[in-house]
């Protein structure tokens, strides 16, 4: 051979006897050293660190722009998060002892009976059994990973870990530990949904009756069975559940698989768009107006009430208020651009949806001086909004709040219009932020300036004021709406006044 | 090789919970999740267990930060093949390959510059100033791909039929860059039995190094200080 390849060919040789090498008993090896002889917390952090390290430099030289991405986020944060993660799954590591056995009961005629096929966890079968227990006799899982931050602190205060009644608590935000916000799990929000259709999705429980899968649910059928919101039969539907359970022959490996499936493995589900929701419930109410179309208000609240209760809204009936007045907002918006600028309807569907949210902060604002009230006073004005909102040119919806000031500001309002002109979305993104922020500024100066003057013009004419335009009905009255908002500030200007009697001290 | 007869009592219906984790990261890095891989990475504790494994084959050989750096070097490596179609049917194996062959080369390049220190001279084979580094890339390249060549050269030499169709498949999976290829692994594709690989393997390269030597390749130099515990397992005595 003429051209030495003795240094490659070796390296071939080598690179094909490892690629080539069974090293599964090795790999078993190193994941029983690693349960046995796991790092310290530190050198686990020190070794993520660097293996998160390389791996973006890697992204970064491959231009791999997902896992640079996904590797973007707060170095620290991550590996606090997965280091902590590591720690609570070392300890489901710990062989099970001997356990009592939750019988699961029949319920409404049903017999508990075997799962046929066996569901299929993670790629592995397990041998579960379907019947009902009563929702009492469920413990709450208290190694559950959402818990983590509360168990720790719970037990910092308190110096053991929490009972199965405290852990209720706790989940429905009822046991105040500071920095927890109420509610976090939206339990309430849950217990709604259940109230009306039962528990849709068995929770699963180990052979003694803890769980494995489900505490947010379990959690939320306690809330309506010690909660008044919810009424006899609701509670009916929360006092038994329906449970899949493990069976006394299951492995250690078994639970890991559930656990590993439910919680590591995303279940690729996807709520609706607020848009369709919101779409359904507009269509039942209409529904209904269209049989009662006399209803009046106390009526139309009953009626709401109604469609809340279907769409598991909860009791009161803020949430299809909100979603009638959107879905009014953007058929508006749609009819406009349809019919006025000739565009496709389902083009203009898709960017309602896109843009449904806005919908909402367009709604508000309906006296004197907000956003909905600016709008509906000035058709040009609110056919420029839609427009912006169209090709997507206000950069987040805190704009929409800024709109009730750029209504009369032609300074501002030459900005929006421009911004409507103009073709590249991120310079039109600029120039409606520089029109809110004129139209902020100019209102800002517009509250502090002048002050003396205003209030000398306006109390001269109070004082002249005849006595009959303040009583109700008389031609020309003040409105009774206009003399509570005088009441209000009046009130206002007495708290800013010195209780010695003089206004030295008002700032 | 210690014993693992805890965990195989633990998954004997199945797999164990750490090797759950590992599918897992496999799956992950399959849907381009880089940081969902980590997790349950870490998760499975594989990486305690490898960084242990390497410290205690190269203690006093390699300082803790190499042995961190050979480990994130084979997770990133396997992350990128993964999440780029490549055949990796199992993550643990192919990252220890890749921790445990980057740690080998680190010794050797330790090894030689040392030995070049000794000698207080420049080896001839050292990197030529005059040689700008794309030259000597793609010489590097030429020669790997002349290697390959000679290598499939030889093989009609070594037999025919089996042992031919898996060295080639061993040698296909080398130029793809793949870093494990199990006997199981080629013996599913081939349809022999995972053992009958190992034979024909044991049994190829043999004669394929005989027939390197006939046409004047001389044999690697052992360098001082490296053992390779895990060869042992996988070649069964013909």
């Amino acid at each position: 051979m003429e051209l030495d390849v003795s240094s490659e060919f070796n390296r071939l040789i080598a690179a094909a006897r490892s690629v080539s090498r069974e090293v599964g008993e090795t790999v078993s090896d190193i994941l029983k050293r690693g349960l046995e002889q796991p790092l310290a917390r530190e050198e686990a952090c020190a070794l993520l660190t660097r293996v998160v390290e390389v791996m973006r430099e890697g992204a970064a030289r491959r231009g791999d722009v997902q896992a640079a991405t996904a590797l973007s986020g707060d170095m620290d944060a991550f590996i606090k998060s997965v280091t902590d993660e590591r720690e609570r799954v070392g300890a489901l590591h710990q062989p099970s002892s001997a356990r009592p056995i939750l019988e699961l009961q029949p319920f409404n005629g049903i017999q508990p009976h075997p799962v046929r096929p066996s569901p299929v966890f993670h790629e592995r079968e397990v041998a579960v059994r379907e019947g009902f227990v009563r929702t009492k006799d469920i413990q709450l899982w208290d190694e559950n990973e959402r818990l983590d931050i509360h168990l720790n602190q719970f037990r910092r205060t308190h110096g053991r870990g929490p009972t199965g009644d405290e852990l209720l608590d706790i989940m429905m935000g009822q046991l105040p530990l500071p920095g927890a916000t109420k509610d976090q799990f939206e339990i309430r929000q849950l217990a709604q949904s259940i109230a009306v259709n039962g528990v849709r999705k068995p929770p699963i429980i180990d052979v003694d009756g803890t769980l494995l899968d489900g505490n947010r649910r379990v959690t939320a059928c306690h809330l309506i069975l010690n909660s008044e919101e919810f009424d006899a039969g609701e509670k009916r539907r929360a006092e038994w559940v329906q449970v899949w359970q493990l069976t006394e022959h299951a492995t250690q490996a078994d639970r890991e698989s559930v656990i590993v499936s439910l919680n590591f493995e995303p279940d690729y589900k996807q709520d609706w768009p607020e848009y369709v929701k919101a779409r359904k419930v507009h269509a039942e109410w209409q529904a209904m107006l269209a049989l009662e179309s006399r209803a009046n208000s106390v009526r139309q609240r009953d009626l709401k009430r109604q469609v809340s209760k279907k769409f598991a809204l909860g009791p009161d009936t803020h949430h299809v208020t909100r979603y009638i007045q959107m879905v009014e907002l953007a058929d508006e918006f749609e009819d406009y651009h349809v019919s006025e600028r000739t565009r496709d309807r389902y083009e203009v569907k898709h960017k309602a949806e896109r843009y449904f949210q806005y919908f909402d902060e367009l709604g508000k604002g309906k006296g004197a001086g907000g956003v909905n009230y600016s709008l509906n006073q000035d058709e040009p004005f609110k056919h420029l909004v839609y427009d912006l909102l169209f090709e997507g040119k206000f950069s987040n919806w805190n704009k929409i709040r800024d709109l009730k000031y750029v209504a009369n500001n032609e300074e501002a309002l030459a900005f929006l219009r421009e911004a409507r002109d103009e073709h590249n979305v991120d310079r039109a993104q600029s120039l409606v932020d520089d029109g809110c922020s004129a139209a902020r500024t100019a209102r800002a100066i517009e509250r502090s300036v002048a002050g003396n003057k205003r209030i000398e013009v306006f109390v001269d004419w109070l004082e002249g004021a005849p006595v009959r335009i303040f009583r109700p009905g008389a031609p020309d009255s003040i409105r009774p709406e206009n003399l509570q908002r005088l009441y209000r500030a009046l009130k206002l200007v007495e708290s800013y006044l010195d209780p010695s009697g003089t206004n030295e001290s008002v700032a | 090789m210690a014993d693992t007869a805890d965990l195989r009592e633990e998954s004997r219906d199945g797999k164990s919970t750490a090797e759950a984790f590992l599918e897992v990261a496999r799956q992950a890095a399959a849907a381009g999740r880089p940081d969902r891989m980590l997790a349950a990475l870490v998760a499975s504790r594989y990486l305690d267990g490898l960084t242990r494994r390497l410290e205690n084959d190269w203690r006093g050989r390699l300082p803790r930060s190499e042995i961190e750096d050979c480990v994130a070097i084979a997770v990133d490596g396997a992350y990128d093949a993964v999440a780029h179609g490549r055949l990796v049917r199992n993550l643990g194996a192919w990252i220890w390959k890749v921790a445990s062959n980057k740690a080998i080369d680190r010794w050797t390049d330790d090894y030689q510059l040392r030995a070049v220190m000794e000698s207080d001279t420049l080896s001839d084979s050292r990197a030529d100033p005059e040689i700008d580094s794309d030259s000597a890339q793609r010489l590097a390249e030429y020669r790997a791909k002349e290697a390959s060549r000679v290598a499939r050269l030889l093989l009609p030499r070594i037999g025919q039929g089996q042992i031919v169709d898996v060295m080639t498949m061993v040698i296909d999976a080398v130029e793809q860059g793949l870093e494990d290829l199990s006997p199981s692994a080629i013996g599913e594709t081939l349809a022999l039995s995972a053992s009958a690989v190992r034979s024909l393997l044991s049994r190829g390269f043999e004669r394929l190094e005989r027939e390197a030597r006939r046409e004047g390749i001389t044999l690697p130099e052992a360098v001082p200080g490296i053992v390779r515990d895990d060869d042992s397992e996988d070649c069964e005595e013909l």
